[in-house]
């Protein structure tokens, strides 16, 4: 397989499907695990990773769930193709600039993937569309089932499972949304939300783009700790807070139409009209365009655009997208005018559709 | 909303840690949340390390612990990670490693969850092959016979069979002996 075919696959997470009034983009389980008779990631030789990575594909093989899953070993990939990689978030961004012998796995759909010899040797993910993280911790669950059952796991009574990093010891799962918050941002109740939603030890954090602004008002949300409570109840947990928070970006969002109904149908038109027509865009004013086309179709100024062409956009005018689809080296100016074209060619299908 | 720790970033991450059993929030920037080692969302371009939560603080903590227990002796038989060495990386070398530091952990895991037991999933395989379980305490030779030799055999012993809350137990007797002498 070639990974620059991925730039144009349908990712399921992607798909828009139960987005939440267009709320959410996606959500993740991930689960920590290790091999209990071979080192953990600092100790381990090039022989011992190599023994990992074989053991797991062992054990992937023998299973049904990663029966078609694709398998690259990190060793092998120029780094424009590891960045595309983080880019559709199948591997971590430590994963894509470490040495040594690292690999993934990952199901045609890239629903479902397995980062070996990363911080632990396993790094079990399912990544879903939209707000159903209990369904993502189900289909990660059956793949550690799966390869659970076939590898022995380091593993305590008291402690659970074991992970290189203290953080992760315990159920080793790390459960998160990505939620768009246009209108807590502008109306600066973000503090507010946030102080609240802490009480419950989980994460906020800005999505990246370039650079170290959060852009396009896109936050996660995740679980902080990892012990002491079962894996069915954090994800619970999550669901509850991120509807806490969800509500509290709807009443946002009604004040801001109520309170200025113009000015709000004027910034998603004009966030429409510059991704439809300009000739150079940044990644950060692309995204906070995107983010404003988004707003616009929560609130119903904007019909005819589905989630999914929204998630699917933002994708593919990330960096190391637009230099695979381009096939040679391009300087973040000449990427900034390649992602315009990219905007504009598919506002024009999707006006023409 | 401005961060906490610089006071000129923008605060994107609120970021909740325990105290004393307390929970205190903070709201920090983008660089000082990487500073603390918070856990990335997404991808960047630049060269934002995916790393979980609180490193920094597990750093911290190791720190004084290892003033307290004078624990920096400590090493993992079966790895050779140094407690100096994990003290540095936060990061432990392999399973054994927990019995090794089973009293450390032992704060440091609750100070992390707040919690001191793991609930939910088990394994799959080792439940069906789960090692025998070690003589507990009080089947151990204890009063006068009480040697450091036969309590680090023991030790071993639990440490090997991943029993680690009498390991903990018995480094702490070890350490009592090793103190009287
Ligand atoms: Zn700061
Ligand atoms: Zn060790």
């Amino acid at each position: 397989m070639d990974l620059r075919g991925l730039v144009n696959n349908a990712a399921r997470w992607l798909s828009g499907e139960d987005d939440a009034d267009g709320m959410i983009v996606s959500c993740r389980a991930r689960l920590a695990r290790n091999i209990s008779t071979l080192p953990f990631a600092p100790k381990a030789t090039l022989d011992d990773q190599e023994q990992i990575i074989e053991q797991v594909l062992g054990a992937a093989q023998q299973g049904r769930q990663m029966g078609n899953a694709a398998f690259f070993k990190m060793n092998t990939l120029q780094s424009n193709e590891r960045r595309l990689l983080v880019e559709r978030h199948l591997i971590s961004p430590a994963l894509a600039e470490s040495k040594g012998q690292r690999g993934l796995l990952f199901n045609p759909d890239e629903s479902l993937s397995v980062m070996i010899n990363e911080e632990d040797h396993l790094r079990l993910q399912a990544i879903l569309p939209g707000l159903q993280p209990m369904q993502a911790w189900q289909e990660v669950n059956a793949l550690d089932d799966e390869l659970g059952g076939l590898l022995r796991y380091a593993h305590s009574e008291q402690w659970g499972f074991l992970t290189a990093c203290p953080t992760n010891t315990g159920t080793g799962l790390r459960v998160s949304v990505l939620i768009h918050l246009p209108a807590l941002v502008v109306t600066e109740d973000m503090e507010r939300v946030m102080r609240g939603l802490t009480q419950m030890t989980f994460t906020v954090r800005g999505y990246h783009g370039e650079g170290t602004n959060a852009v396009g008002n896109l936050f996660q949300i995740s679980n902080q700790s990892t012990m002491g409570v079962p894996e069915g109840e954090i994800v619970e947990k999550l669901v509850e807070v991120t509807r806490q928070i969800m509500a509290h970006e709807k009443e946002a969002q009604a004040a801001l139409l109520k309170e200025a109904p113009s000015e709000v149908e004027d910034k998603v038109w004009r966030a429409y009209g510059l991704l439809a027509h300009a000739r150079v865009l940044s990644s950060q004013e692309f995204m906070n365009l995107l983010s404003a086309v988004r707003l616009g179709r929560s609130l119903g100024i904007i019909d005819g655009m589905s989630s999914g062409f929204i998630n699917q956009l933002m994708i593919i005018t990330q960096p190391s997208h637009l230099q695979a689809e381009a096939g040679v080296d391009l300087s973040p100016e000449e990427r900034d005018v390649r992602r315009a074209e990219v905007a504009r060619r598919h506002l024009a299908e999707l006006g023409a559709a | 909303m401005k961060c906490e720790t610089c006071a000129k970033g923008e605060a994107t991450v609120a970021y909740t840690h325990i105290v004393d059993d307390t929970k205190k929030t903070l709201f920090l920037c983008e660089v000082c949340a990487e500073e603390k080692n918070i856990e990335t969302a997404a991808p960047s371009e630049d060269k934002t390390k995916d790393v979980p939560v609180l490193v920094k603080e597990v750093k911290e903590e190791l720190t004084n612990l290892a003033g307290a227990e004078d624990a920096s002796s400590a090493s993992c038989q079966a790895c050779g990670m140094a407690y100096d060495e994990f003290k540095k990386a936060g990061r432990l070398g392999c399973t054994e490693c927990y019995g090794a530091f089973a009293p450390q952990l032992e704060r440091l895991l609750k100070r992390i969850h707040g919690a001191e037991r793991h609930q939910g999933k088990g394994p799959i395989a080792a439940r069906s092959e789960s090692p025998p379980k070690p003589p507990s305490i009080d089947e151990v030779v204890t009063t006068d016979t009480d040697t450091l030799d036969q309590l680090r055999d023991e030790l071993a012993k639990a440490v090997s069979a991943e029993a680690f809350e009498e390991a903990a137990q018995l480094r702490d007797r070890i350490r009592a002996l090793e103190g009287g002498h």
